[in-house]
């Protein structure tokens, strides 16, 4: 954990962020709340946006919700839903789109459509659906169906702060670019719970920034 | 076994070429053949080279094709929708609608746990080893392809993962590397080619596809691209991948039959080549060496001939260059050999001198006259003197003198005569048979023409020739007669005042008898062929026996008694005198002695020669052999005439006297004949004088004689000498000499000659007549005093 005396000016930037971090610690320190950092095994730089839901025991509480398509993106990109919950695919681009997932959670597919489908999509199977067009290759999107309530996403910082937590607990962490990222990772803690708790994740390269055309596009072009 | 040494011209040269033509041809031959199989499999190895790019290249855009039409596949929508749907017999239908679609052979999907979702092939539940081995080393998308042997196929396996939103699976699809692949690569890459699966485990060897229905026996996996056991095909292997027991390796494979087959024609037409090349060379090498060999033999003929004395002509076979050298040589040698052969044989049958014929050329002139029996005329002639002119006047000058001659000579006898010079001074005509006043003629003619004065050096000079004339066949039949009989006959002309003569018959057999009693008397000294006798000298004033004349006999058992004048003087001229001497010396002395043994007190009288005279070792002779003799040498007499003492004076003078002191009695023979001299006789140490018989044989008819004698006597008396007188042969001679005063006597009347023992009766008879002997009482004393 130490970090090796290698550089001065990284040992200062270390040290600099040392004492941001100590900040926030104590903090969070007073809520006596669980503080989750994520960081990528590679390169030992916070992850983003990694989702963690915390199963409990209480009913969930199925919402409706929207991932709309805009620039031959689906936004948002990661969703969580609760089990039960209804998720409309509004069309605001000028282009057709062929919404489809083959995950075995909800595979459903929108055949070409543009505005808004006939009807939303219930998400009634936990598990992670992988969203896609079948028209725009590098459209991809996220729908968690959890049957916990509560839901946390990293920050820049890659920190996710539980505030209350008990023990044992019981967690489930995902992140889009995970080898595999068809299912949510679990992440059992027991007593007693730590104020910090460091996960190291083997991530997938990011994919390319920007492919307006997919690699079959690219392709028929050279043909 | 023909050795090289023994082969001929000819042989040789064809021997070479053939040989040369041989190793050219050969050489060509194998280099052309060498440099085809190293061209040849320099081509095979680039085409190999080339090959082994193309296979490869082959093999990867068709896998680059394969998997991009999988690719296809993989994002087909109604595929994925199938895999995604997991009912097992729409994705078993789907999979093989769509790896047909791309090609595949064989094709099965997998989900991201390696379950089996859907293949072509009923593979089983389990997804079978070869399978799971590939998927162990296949990981893509760095590495997505592989080999797989499957079923007695084999494979070219692609992984294509099946992505889509919610799907993750994988396609594995195969491609059978089978014959169409095979012919597709051999229309490219214009090899053949074979694919082959090498199984670790068992070692097999598996054959998957081959362009060639019956491929040769293949190269090992170790192997490159060299004809391994089989020179029929280049081979080259390229190891296109491992799967997990085993090796995939192409095999590329030129075929090289027809390559051989155009070799093994190219081999016959370079023979074919060879061949007609060695018949030419042949062909050539024997005209050539006749060519050159024809003009050799001939002059090797030639110079054959001209070694042979055959006088023949240059080879008409023109030749050039050291050919025509060497003709021209040849034909140079023969005239210097003629011109050599015509000096010697100038040289051989001249004189060099005189330039004139020589003796064997003369000599074959008479045999071949003889041999045809010609009548011919042989005139020998002898320049006289000619020694002495040498002696006096020099060699050069009695040469000059004898060519003078000889051609003045020459010039009486020409052509058709023969003359030449057949002895230092002597020169031969042969002619004509010549009779009469012709030969005469011919002979003043010669004489006359030699004797004239001649002009030598500014010099007159004259000669005197001999002449000798014989006629042939009659006075001589072969060469050898006419040569001697021409001597003989040249030496009697040197006696006559014309000094010619003509051969009389019987001449040369006088002198043959001659030659034979020289040969002859030899044996006879040895072997006592000679006989002493002895003629008695009585004392005129006692009538006894004082002295004995020695006198050798010989007779012949031919010829019969040989005159003791006529062997003495051949004994002399044959050298044979000293030992004739010694002989007679040695037989008077053991006689001498043996009378003196026998009471007979004689002294021997013993003739000496001119030779023995000069000849000092004769005292020693005398003084050794009479060394035993009792009577001593006061008793023995040596006789001598005058002339044989004028021929060397002096020498003669020291002989007699040593013999006189060594108490030799002297005594002069023959006085009175050849050149007496008073004067010498006055000189000479002598004790006695012989009148010669010439003046006593008729003494008491012939006046004078009695005066001559008369006066010798009393002259030698008053010398003091002592006086014999020989040949007397009538008592009337004795008487007259007896009157005169005379010593001693000797002749017929008293005695002749006798054998030594014959000696002692003849005494006795001497004892009985000896009062006839004695002088009376009443002799008239007045003649003797006057």
């Amino acid at each position: 954990m130490t970090p090796p005396p290698m550089r001065t000016s990284r040992c200062g930037l270390l040290l600099l962020c040392w004492l941001l971090l100590a900040a926030t610690w104590s903090a969070t320190a007073l809520a006596s709340g669980l503080t989750l950092r994520f960081v990528d095994a590679g390169s030992g730089e916070p992850v983003s946006d990694v989702v963690v839901v915390a199963v409990s025991p209480s009913e969930p509480n199925p919402v409706k919700a929207e991932i709309e398509q805009r620039d031959r993106q689906f936004r948002p990109g990661v969703l969580t839903v609760p089990v039960g919950s209804t998720v409309d695919f509004p069309n605001r681009d000028d282009t057709q789109h062929h919404v489809y997932s083959f995950s075995p959670a909800k595979p459903f597919e929108l055949k070409l459509y543009a505005d808004r489908p006939e009807a939303p999509i219930r998400f009634d199977t936990t598990g992670v659906v992988e969203l896609g067009c079948n028209i725009h290759d590098h459209m991809q999107g996220f729908v968690l169906v959890t049957e916990a309530v509560q839901s946390w996403r990293s920050g820049a910082a890659g920190l996710v702060t539980l505030p209350s937590p008990k023990a044992p607990l019981t967690l489930r962490y995902w992140h889009r670019r995970l080898p595999d990222n068809t299912r949510f990772q679990p992440l059992t803690l027991g007593e007693p719970l730590p104020a910090h708790h460091r996960i190291a994740l083997e991530l997938q390269p990011p994919p390319p920034a920007n492919t307006a055309l997919d690699r079959l596009q690219q392709r028929f072009r050279e043909l | 076994m023909l050795r090289v040494g023994e082969i001929g011209f000819r042989g040789r040269l064809v021997l070479t070429l053939t040989t040369l033509v041989i190793l050219v041809g050969l050489s060509i031959g194998v280099l052309t053949m060498v440099q085809l199989f190293e061209d040849e499999k320099q081509r095979a190895i680039a085409q190999l080279t080339v090959a082994e790019r193309v296979v490869k290249a082959v093999l990867e855009n068709r896998a680059d094709t394969l998997q991009s039409q999988l690719e296809l596949v993989s994002q087909d929508f109604g595929f994925r929708t199938a895999i995604a749907s997991g009912e097992r017999a729409t994705l078993d239908s789907a999979l093989a609608n769509h790896s047909q679609r791309a090609g595949a052979d064989l094709a099965l999907v997998l989900d991201r746990d390696n379950r089996l979702l859907a293949a072509t092939q009923a593979l089983g539940p389990k997804l079978p080893t070869p399978f799971l081995k590939l998927l162990d080393t296949t990981v893509p998308p760095a590495n997505n392809r592989g080999f797989l042997a499957w079923g007695g196929d084999g494979y070219e396996m692609l992984l294509i993962p099946i992505e889509a939103a919610g799907l993750r699976a994988r396609l594995l699809a195969g491609f059978k590397l089978n014959a169409a692949l095979t012919s597709n690569i051999r229309r490219l890459a214009g090899t053949d080619i074979a694919f082959r699966h090498h199984d670790h485990s068992t070692g097999i060897d598996q054959l998957l596809a081959s362009s060639l229905a019956n491929p040769p026996p293949l190269l090992h996996s170790h192997e490159r691209d060299l004809p391994h056991n089989d020179i029929h095909f280049f081979q080259r292997l390229i190891h296109l991948g491992q799967t997990g027991d085993g090796d995939f390796d192409a095999i590329l494979m030129i075929d090289r039959r027809d390559a051989l087959n155009s070799y093994r024609q190219q081999a016959i037409k370079i023979s074919a080549l060879i061949g007609t090349s060695l018949l030419l060379a042949i062909v050539i090498a024997v005209l050539a060496a006749r060519a050159l060999g024809k003009p050799i033999l001939s002059l090797a003929r030639y110079a054959a001939d001209i070694g042979d004395n055959l006088n023949p002509r240059a080879p008409a076979t023109p030749s050039y260059g050291e050919l025509a050298v060497l003709e021209d040589t040849l034909e140079k040698m023969q005239r210097k050999i003629l011109q050599r052969e015509q000096r010697i044989e100038f040289a051989a049958s001249h004189d060099e001198i005189t330039g004139l014929l020589n003796r064997l050329a003369m000599v074959q002139a008479l045999r071949k006259r003889l041999e045809r029996g010609d009548e011919v005329t042989v005139v020998g002639m002898s320049v006289q003197a000619l020694s002495e002119i040498n002696d006096t006047l020099g060699l050069s000058f009695g040469d000059k003198v004898l060519t003078a001659t000889g051609l003045r000579l020459q010039s009486q006898v020409p052509p058709p005569a023969i003359f030449a010079r057949t002895g230092a001074n002597e020169f031969v005509a042969l002619q004509e048979r010549l009779d009469g006043h012709r030969l005469e003629n011919l002979i003043k003619a010669l004489k006359a023409n030699a004797e004239q004065p001649l002009q030598i050096e500014q010099t007159p000079f004259s000669v005197q020739c001999r002449f000798a004339v014989l006629q042939v066949p009659r006075d001589a039949t072969t060469v050898d007669e006419i040569r001697r009989r021409l001597n003989l006959t040249l030496e009697a002309a040197g006696h006559r005042s014309d000094r010619v003569a003509f051969y009389t018959p019987g001449e040369d057999e006088f002198r043959l008898r001659e030659l034979r009693l020289i040969q002859e008397l030899q044996s006879a000294i040895r072997n006592d062929g000679l006989h002493m006798h002895y003629q008695p000298k009585v004392a005129f004033d006692s009538g006894e026996l004082v002295q004995v004349e020695a006198l050798v006999r010989w007779v012949h058992p031919e010829y019969g008694f040989i005159s003791p004048d006529e062997f003495i003087l051949l004994a002399e001229r044959s050298g044979q005198i000293h030992e004739l001497t010694r002989y007679i010396l040695g037989q008077i002395a053991r006689d001498a002695s043996q009378w003196w043994y026998r009471g007979l007190q004689i002294g021997p009288a013993i003739n000496l020669s001119a030779l023995d005279l000069s000849r000092p070792e004769l005292v020693d002779d005398v003084l050794a052999i009479f060394a035993n003799y009792p009577g001593g040498l006061s008793s023995v007499t040596m006789e001598v005439t005058e002339s044989a003492v004028m021929e060397d004076t002096v020498t003669a003078l020291e002989t007699l006297t040593r013999l006189r002191k060594a108490g030799v009695k002297l005594s002069i023979d023959d006085f009175g004949t050849g050149h007496s001299s008073l004067s010498q006789l006055r000189k000479l140490p002598v004790q006695e004088l012989k009148i010669d018989k010439s003046f006593v044989l008729d003494l008491q008819e012939d006046d004078q004689d009695q005066w001559i004698v008369r006066s010798t006597i009393n002259m030698a008396h008053g010398l003091g000498l002592r006086v014999v007188a020989e040949g007397i042969e009538n008592l009337t001679s004795w008487q007259l000499l007896q009157s005169w005063g005379c010593d001693l006597g000797q002749g017929y009347f008293l005695a002749r000659p006798m054998p030594a023992d014959e000696l002692a009766g003849w005494v006795r008879t001497l004892a009985e007549s000896r009062d006839a002997l004695i002088p009376h009482t009443n002799t008239e004393p007045t003649e003797s005093d006057s």
